[in-house]
């Protein structure tokens, strides 16, 4: 195999395979007008046109073409595995035994990423769900490599999407190459023991995850404490469908989200930041380097 | 015409999800129903725009609906040939210069065109180095730990002649011990396997 190519890359392409898969999920739609030529669409409609008020399903690259802003055609409901029932249970304990994401979808991610795009209420709120179950589920996921996985639980590779399988894999191989480094060179005990992670928690939830600033202090410990919210997921990628709605007054669906995760580093970076900023102003009032440089182009 | 737009674009697709880095027989059907299917979405919207010059709200529904779906099929079309090529340049560095018989029974004949011009740049490529005596690029993708290896054979393969002039017999299941180097293609192409050392000596 060759090295990481478009394929394989994490970033969904435009060739990517699995991509094009998330986006054939349905979504449950009903038609907002007449929609003439429409009737092939649902199998028991004789007439050539769609009247108001029929329900179908979608899938999200048809779905998201005919509920838009400026133009709704039809209104589009969250797929039901997304559904607020449904991320409830998931949000309430993501590493539960209960939680089956590829049930719900082989690419759970991806096509949840995709149904944020949706033009619908919901789609903000599981734009914020979203990047939390992945930390929550990837850290129980990372600390047990290595040890035996129980049948019931999350890290039951029957229950993993597809990014999780990838990236458990990945996990999994370092660590065989971790090992097989550390093997010939004899390494002293206490150094391999920096060098490895720390023995797997019981895959209890971390659920003091939200409370993510309150964990620094343990940083040069062993332990690795989870890491802060803002570090995972890019935001999402597909345009705001609210960015109308924040012109008149309504408040976005991603505002809380930014502001809580700077919230844990805002001061301290605020100062070095000043200070950095007062030396280099502090410099060029002593230094003359400016001057000099002129002069020695001008001889 | 019953059923949603792409769908047929989509088997393909879904086929090659199936065979993941293999090469599945070329669904020249299924890919010419798909263009078809194009031409003819192509067609309505072009006849429904010169009708429709106000802009009659519902009649863009279809017509952004068939734009949306001319779209998909581009790209479940494009993405099919694009893994499938990717998969066959994957083959260059799996199996060395020739195609097993039964991936070539899968190929159209544009696609054995492109192996053969890979191939050749390839071979220009990997010449072109090490001044003068080129370079084989394919061998040793992982590196080795120690010039000689131990190895089984896994289907019988006759006389094997080693560089020194020496030959061997490759009987099926007998173990040799060679230079890395020279037996590294027949390791790519599943002739013979690397004996693994014993890996639990350090598993705590």
């Amino acid at each position: 195999m060759t090295s990481k190519d478009l394929r394989t890359a994490y970033n969904p392409n435009y060739f990517s395979i699995e991509s094009i898969l998330a986006s054939q999920t349905l979504v449950p739609c009903r038609t907002e007008m007449r929609l003439p030529k429409f009737g092939f669409l649902v199998p028991d409609c004789n007439s050539e046109d769609l009247p108001v008020g029929t329900d179908l399903e979608l899938p999200i690259w048809a779905a998201r073409v005919l509920c838009r802003p400026r133009r709704i055609y039809v209104s589009v409901d969250i797929p039901p595995g997304f559904k607020e029932t449904h991320r409830e249970v998931v949000e309430e304990d993501p590493t539960a035994a209960t939680v089956d994401l590829k049930k719900v979808n082989v690419n759970y991610y991806e096509a949840g990423h995709m149904c944020t795009s949706l033009f619908h209420h919901d789609a903000g709120e599981l734009a914020e769900m979203l990047p939390e179950v992945l930390q929550q589920r990837i850290l129980c996921i990372g600390s047990a490599i290595g040890a035996t996985v129980e049948r019931n639980s999350p890290l039951n590779q029957d229950r993993m999407d597809i990014l999780e399988e990838k990236l458990f894999k990945d996990a999994k191989d370092c660590n065989e190459s971790l090992e097989d480094w550390l093997q010939p060179f004899g390494v002293p005990p206490e150094i391999e023991a920096e060098l490895r992670r720390p023995p797997p928690p019981p895959p209890s939830p971390p659920k003091q995850v939200t409370h993510h600033h309150q964990q620094y202090p343990h940083r040069h410990t062993h332990q690795l404490p989870p890491a802060p919210a803002h570090s995972q997921l890019p935001p999402p990628i597909y345009g705001n469908p609210y960015a109308h709605l924040q012109q008149s007054g309504s408040t976005s669906p991603y505002g809380t989200m930014s502001m809580s995760s700077h919230q844990g580093l805002g001061m301290p970076q605020n100062i070095a930041h000043q200070q950095i900023h007062g030396q280099i102003q502090s410099h060029n009032n002593q230094g003359q380097y400016p001057h000099h440089s002129h002069n020695m182009y001008m001889k | 015409m019953s059923g949603m737009y792409g769908e047929i674009a989509l088997e393909l697709i879904k086929e090659l999800d199936r065979h993941k880095g293999k090469l599945p027989p070329f669904q020249e059907n299924e890919l010419r129903q798909a263009l078809d299917e194009m031409q003819i979405l192509f067609e309505q919207n072009q006849r429904d725009v010169s009708m429709n010059i106000p802009g009659n709200p519902e009649f863009l529904a279809a017509l952004h609906l068939r734009h949306a779906a001319l779209e998909r099929n581009k790209q479940c079309i494009l993405a099919y040939l694009y893994t499938r090529l990717k998969v066959i340049t994957d083959l260059r560095w799996d199996h060395g210069p020739v195609i097993p018989a039964e991936v070539r029974a899968n190929m159209t004949e544009q696609e054995v065109q492109f192996f053969a011009n890979y191939n050749k740049t390839l071979a220009n490529y990997m010449g072109s180095l090490g001044e003068n005596h080129g370079l084989d690029l394919t061998q040793d993708l992982k590196p080795p730990k120690t010039l000689m290896v131990e190895i089984r054979v896994l289907q019988d393969y006759g006389e094997f002649e080693l560089e020194d002039g020496t030959s061997v017999l490759l009987k099926k299941d007998s173990v040799h011990f060679l230079p890395m180097s020279q037996c590294e293609a027949l390791v790519q192409q599943k002739i013979v396997e690397v004996v693994q050392k014993q890996k639990s000596l350090h598993q705590k």
